[in-house]
């Protein structure tokens, strides 16, 4: 039996979506499940069955990045790239929920998102603008 | 990963009925039983999935405490 994590990865081709530490603990995997983000590699995908799931190559509009897809260049938030999926579909979420109102925030409710490079300084320069963006930008990114 | 049958219960006397089978684990958020069942740690021959159990609901009691329901998750409690 698959977890989405494979599902999405291994049947489906959308090998954006990262598999890193394959217990929960990394955020690699991480994925919007009706709207809420979760790590992919610890849900059944049978579990999913009718829930909509937008993976990190469903965040840009055609050739239009996502905002968050834009920061996270624009403030070179990353170094190897391979937690980016995760931290952008984590962030996605975290505009969406609407909890977040400061940078302390910001690093908090990201806390389940690791890079080993250490790119949390830009990361959460990434999160910050857009967040500050405004209400249109937290939209966008629901 | 052994073999399993998993169950989506609908109603708790569904995922009660279900968990009387021998072998069978409840599967909530996964964070537990999916991690241990990677590994062959746990081997549940039936996996009942409660995540559609109508418990998630935060209440305040009358006398000032709280009511959390079993599939409160620790995010939507910490808001």
């Amino acid at each position: 039996m698959d977890h989405l994590a494979d599902l999405l990865r291994e049947r489906l081709q959308f090998t954006g979506t990262k598999k890193g530490c394959d217990h929960g603990q990394c955020g690699a995997c991480s994925v919007p499940i009706d709207g809420v983000r979760i790590n992919s590699c610890l849900v059944l995908a049978v579990a999913g069955d009718g829930a909509e799931i937008t993976s990190v190559e469903g965040l840009a509009t055609g050739p239009e990045l996502h905002p968050l897809q834009a920061a996270f260049i624009e403030h070179d938030a990353f170094q190897c790239g391979y937690c980016t999926p995760g931290q952008v579909c984590s962030a996605a979420g975290l505009l969406a929920e609407g909890h977040t109102h400061s940078r302390a925030e910001i690093r908090e409710h990201m806390s389940g998102n690791l890079c080993r490079c250490g790119a949390y300084t830009n990361i959460a320069d990434a999160i910050e603008d857009v967040m500050n963006q405004g209400a249109s930008a937290r939209e966008a990114a629901e | 990963m052994n073999r399993f049958d998993y169950v989506r219960a609908d109603t708790v006397a569904e995922a009660l009925a279900a968990l009387a089978t021998p072998g069978a684990r409840a599967l909530a958020g996964g964070t537990n039983l999916v991690d241990l069942m990677k590994y062959d740690v746990a081997k549940p021959t039936l996996v009942v999935d409660i995540n559609r159990l109508p418990l998630k609901q935060i209440q305040r009691a009358a006398d000032g405490g709280l009511t959390i329901g079993a599939l409160v998750t620790n995010s939507e409690l910490a808001w």
